[in-house]
């Protein structure tokens, strides 16, 4: 039941875009991060093919560098991730397989 | 037409199909889309030789190219879903852009084009709307995309979700908001205009498992890997195998963008209404389902690994529900009896631990596409799934909790991959191959210890202790298919064959939760009355071993007409393979050789349709087709067929516990009447008689069940973006099974009448009514049984014919609409004696009922030919999304279907019948006996309203969109079934449309 909480207001607070007591959205704090690491971190000439079809496709349209995309982008999975992992955490899980009980 | 020499047949076809691969191979393309035209000048003459490129960013290829023929005509097929530009360029004349054709799984786009003399470097671009009427297929589809599923409040996203919005679907029970379980709720597409057995498919692969009738979900897809939905409901081509119907999903690819989507929704308990009215109260009912949670996380990423040559499409997500149940409360007593061989004897509800069905399913899948070279291009799909569908029913609170089983639904997945390969701009191959498994081991609950027995409460029907039946320790069901097709597509013509091949396979334990002897028992009023025996052991296999389709279609555009025939064999063969059980307590050891050819049935499915596009602008098309398709491949016969099925495996023996304390003080292995049990009530019951069960060749070998579906249609486009389409479809099955018992036949039964209960809602109330039968008790418990065709005994039908208005697409202000009327009218006619006059059993030895309704053991009904009327089959549904200023966007699903079906039986003894022979006076068996036709009157007719309001922002880098959905915005309490037994809880709601649930939901896309 927490992780569903903690769910929900992932995505109330990132729906809202909002500063309660978090103080800042997800999507804040994605943007922010991905700044500090633009500041941080000196872009190298020369990148992988994959690295350059980011490049070339969505700083067009948002004006934000690669690696500051590519931060977001892997900000944004590991948020995913830690939701996800918390909802198997907070699921009853009562399967057999997963209690070492199988017998098949 | 049904009854062929399969190696005759084989011979002429593979001839024939190797001949056509020779001469222009194919392409599958069933799910995919084209664009087809004639360009002329600007003096109207036609063009040969003008290069027409079909180029979208949904082609890792980038750009499809063909030529017009000598009548100007071109034809590019084998699109995915997506936005197109085409351009047309001629040498000495200027060429001519067209952008925005906007291509759904299935629809081939009409594109006409006119050149001008001038430079070939001269572009001209044309914008209008995107074509919305399919001048060339017969097919009737619905389908709908990414976007409008994104906008509707469409609950759980699965192959459910578009027969939910189609007019046609027969009534099946309701999901308020995903409420359901996941696994039910995906499956709640089995009747099209009485119809049964749709066939289910993930990317063309069919994705049911392979379980009796094999018409539930094998492969639990992810909504987060969907793009779009297909439906076909008639006018299916030679290339679409078992099945009257198809729902097949079709998946989402990467791009050269990267793409990565964050989404979820959540209800709780505070975001459900109660919709418990006095009409409810009055029979009794205070509470309903109340949602404890609905939840789904779901990440995708997809893009570019090599620009242009490799993508990938990765999702996870994590879904789904706990539903209390009303009434539903754990067993205080579970365990509390101090018995070590009965831990629990009775229940008592613990108010403070209410129960709940709860499900939970975790994704994880990965699409690459690969083009390899020019030519060639691969894909590969992968799976793999750890699920739970913790209470199996789903769980109603019609029984103690710990009486229900779960599904241990791991490991489980899929793993997909094909090739598509352009040879030239005219000749397209298509080759793939798919896996699938879902491991279903059932477990008890918690709370329930393996000495634990199932008691069932005969005098309230209740159920407790643990469940009856356990799939343990071992169920596994799986399928594999195999496809290759071909296409020669010229202007004119778009040639296509092919071969399909399916395998399937269940395996399947069956075991009692008491692990010492694996008896359950029957109580009444809290006391022993029965013991319920199995064979234990037991371990059932089927195999299909091979269903084989073997196709040849072909579309000719002559003018404004295109003819479509083809012609389609398909073969069968199904069996089990060599298997061992050890003794048991109670039965002997067991031992089967491998069979095939159970059943072993070849047929040959004609396909022809026409469509017309009458003022040849592409606007208005009238069609038709006729077909012969069979029914979904399944496995109810090699079950019924396996010995250790057609042996007698469960019995029961009477228990007086005279020294109440509740363990049978007798020689349980002995089922002679001993201590406090009676004799054994089937003298059968231990023996290994695989022949108590005949089956004649005209059901194994001849005879698979078949349909003829007749469709007409005239659709039409009333203004740019937006149809109407209205027609009429006839359809009907052949070849029906049928269980005689060889000792008996209509001279074998006694009539007798009964007097209809005095209740005004009944016709003929308070009289008499006869035409009811009973064996002579001289010949009850004889005889063999024989499987057999109904054709031996008369004339079984099943027939519909319907007619429906429906539309789809755009209004102004973009306004997006779908859905329709649907009405019909339905006959079963089962009037013909096999045993009993007029009552025959179907396969597997229970009186069929007609309509919809299952077959019932001691379930009789004189009411022979079932009519389902127009008014009762009047089906509304519609759905309309609806931009709003702000980017704030409404949206809505409104469903009107008929209401439950309200029967009613009456459960007879001989102290209330009355035997036309005046000297006989008693029952052989106590009966159910319908009072009425079943399945011929209805309830309030069932009505719900899904609403949904959302906001997307624009992030600058990407969209955020937030959805409040409101399911059963009305609040309405639409009953779906009721308590049919005449009693005076007749006509007690069993299940109603859960309260208004409100559902948030988020993604962000960038």
């Amino acid at each position: 039941m927490k992780l569903v909480r903690l769910v929900v207001l992932t995505a109330a607070v990132t729906a809202s875009q909002v500063s309660p007591a978090l103080a800042e959205s997800l999507l804040q704090s994605g943007a922010r991060l991905a700044q500090q690491a633009g500041r941080q971190l000196p872009a190298r000439p020369d990148v992988r093919r994959s690295a350059t079809a980011i490049a070339q496709d969505a700083p067009a349209e948002s004006g934000m560098s690669r690696r500051k995309k590519v931060f977001l982008v892997v900000a944004a999975l590991a948020a995913a991730g830690a939701g996800m992992y918390a909802i198997d955490r907070g699921v009853v899980d009562n399967t057999p397989s997963s209690r070492g009980t199988r017998r098949d | 037409m049904r009854h062929v020499d399969v190696r005759h047949v084989f011979g002429r076809v593979v001839a024939a199909l190797c001949a056509a691969l020779l001469l222009a191979p194919v392409a599958w393309a069933q799910q995919n889309g084209g664009i087809t035209g004639v360009v002329r000048d600007d003096g109207g003459l036609a063009l040969p030789g003008v290069t027409v490129e079909a180029s979208s960013p949904a082609l890792i290829e980038k750009v499809r190219t063909v030529t017009t023929d000598g009548e100007g005509r071109y034809n590019i097929i084998d699109l995915r879903p997506g936005t197109y530009s085409v351009t047309f360029s001629l040498p000495g004349f200027s060429t001519v852009r067209r952008e925005g054709i906007e291509l759904t799984a299935g629809f081939t786009a009409p594109l006409n084009a006119s050149l001008a003399v001038g430079a070939i470097t001269e572009t001209i671009t044309v914008t209008g709307a995107s074509p919305v009427v399919d001048t060339q297929s017969i097919r009737q589809q619905e389908v709908i995309g990414q976007k409008m599923l994104e906008a509707l409040p469409s609950g759980n996203i699965g192959p459910q979700t578009l027969a939910y919005m189609t007019p046609g679907f027969a009534s099946t029970q309701a999901d308020v908001g995903g409420s359901r379980d996941t696994w039910s709720a995906q499956g709640a597409y089995t009747f099209f205009h009485g119809k049964t057995g749709t066939r289910a498919s993930y990317d063309g692969f069919r994705s049911q498992f392979f379980i009796g009738a094999a018409d539930g979900v094998g492969y639990v897809s992810d909504q987060g890997t969907v793009q779009e939905l297909q439906l076909e409901t008639s006018g299916m081509g030679a290339e679409s195998g078992s099945g009257s119907a198809s729902i097949n999903i079709i998946p989402k690819t990467g791009s050269n963008l990267f793409s990565t989507t964050i989404e979820g929704f959540y209800s709780g308990p505070g975001m459900q209404s109660s919709n418990i009215d006095d009409g409810l109260r009055a029979v009794g009912i205070d509470s309903a389902a109340k949602v404890q949670n609905v939840f789904r996380l779901g990440a995708q990423l997809g893009g570019p690994i090599i620009r242009d040559k490799v993508w990938f499409f990765a999702a996870v997500a994590r879904w789904g529900s706990r539903v209390n149940q009303p009434g539903a409360y754990y067993n205080k007593l579970q365990g509390k009896s101090g018995i070590p061989s009965v831990p629990t004897i009775a229940y008592e509800p613990d108010f403070d631990r209410p129960a709940a069905s709860f499900d939970w399913f975790r994704n994880h899948s990965l699409r690459t596409t690969w083009q390899a070279t020019e030519k060639n291009k691969f894909a590969l799909f992968l799976d793999i799934q750890k699920s739970c569908r913790c209470t199996t029913g789903p769980f109603t609170g019609a029984n103690a909790i710990e009486s229900e089983r779960g599904w241990d639904w791991w490991p489980s997945g899929v793993v997909q991959g094909t090739w598509q390969a352009p040879l030239t701009n005219k000749l397209l191959l298509e080759a793939g191959g798919s896996w699938q498994v879902a491991n279903w081991v059932n477990f008890a609950q918690d709370g329930v210890t393996r000495d634990d027995r199932s008691i069932l409460e005969t005098a309230t029907n209740f159920r407790y202790g643990a469940t009856a039946v356990l799939t343990a320790p071992k169920a596994r069901t799986g399928r594999s298919a195999q496809r290759v097709t071909a296409s020669y597509v010229t202007g004119s013509h778009n040639f296509r064959a092919g071969v399909t091949l399916e395998q399937a396979f269940n395996d399947e334990s069956r075991s009692r939760n008491n692990e010492t002897d694996g008896l359950n028992y029957d109580f009444l009023n809290g006391r022993p009355l029965r013991i319920q025996y199995q064979a234990e052991p037991y371990f059932q296999q089927e195999r299909q071993n091979v269903e084989l389709g073997l196709f040849l279609q072909d579309s000719w555009t002559i003018d404004r007409v295109t003819l479509t025939t083809g012609v389609r064999l398909d073969y069968v063969s199904m069996g089990y393979p060599a298997a061992k059980l050890e003794a048991g307590l109670f039965v002997p050891a067991r031992e089967v050789q491998e069979l095939k050819g159970v059943p072993e049935w070849t047929d040959i499915n004609p396909r022809f349709g026409v469509a017309w596009d009458v003022f040849g602008n592409g606007r208005t098309a009238v069609k038709a087709s006729v077909g012969r398709f069979n029914q979904l491949s399944r496995s109810d016969l090699t079950r019924r067929f396996h010995p250790f099925n057609s042996s007698i495996s469960t019995a029961f023996r009477n228990w007086n516990d005279a020294n109440g304390n509740f363990i049978p003080d007798c020689a349980l292995a002995d089922f002679t009447a001993n201590g406090e049990c009676g004799a054994i009530s089937n003298v059968n019951f231990g023996r290994f008689l695989p022949q108590a069960t005949l089956f004649d060749d005209s059901v194994t070998k001849r005879n698979r069940d078949y349909l003829w579906d007749i469709n007409v249609e005239v659709e039409h486009q009333i203004r740019d973006g937006l149809s109407v389409n209205f027609g009429y479809n006839h359809n009907w099955d052949g070849s029906f099974t049928v269980t005689e018992n060889t000792a008996l036949g209509p001279e074998s039964f006694d009539e007798f009448c009964i007097t209809v209960p005095n209740d005004p809602r009944l016709p003929n109330a308070g009289q008499q009514q006869c035409g009811y039968y009973d064996v002579k008790p001289a010949l009850f418990g004889l005889g063999t049984q024989r499987v057999t065709n109904s054709r031996e005994f008369g004339n079984q039908q099943r027939y519909w014919d319907g007619f429906w208005l429906g539309m789809n697409g755009r209004l102004p202000k973009n306004i997006t609409v779908g859905g329709g009327v649907d009405i019909g009218r339905q006959v079963d006619d089962h009037c013909l004696t096999v045993d009993m006059p007029n009552q025959p059993n179907n396969i597997t030895g229970n009186p069929i009922r007609g309509g919809s309704l299952a077959a019932t053991a001691n379930s009789y009904s004189p009411f022979c030919r079932v009519v389902t009327d127009w008014e009762n089959l009047l089906d509304v549904r519609l759905r309309a999304s609806v931009p709003l200023p702000w980017n704030f966007n409404a949206s809505f699903i409104y469903r009107n279907t008929p209401g439950a079906p309200i029967d009613a039986t009456l459960a007879v003894t001989s102290a209330n019948v009355q035997f036309r022979d005046p000297s006989r006076t008693t029952l052989t068996t106590p009966q159910t006996v319908n009072l009425y036709a079943a399945n011929s009157v209805f309830g309030d007719r069932f009505s719900q309203l899904d609403a949904a309001i959302s906001k997307s922002f624009d992030l600058g880098f990407g969209r955020l969109r937030t959805a409040l959905d409101a399911y059963n915005a009305l609040n309405s309490n639409s009953v779906q079934s009721v308590i049919s037994a005449y009693s005076p809880r007749w006509l007690r709601p069993v299940n109603f449309l859960n309260g208004r649930l409100l559902r948030l939901t988020a993604s962000i896309n960038f």
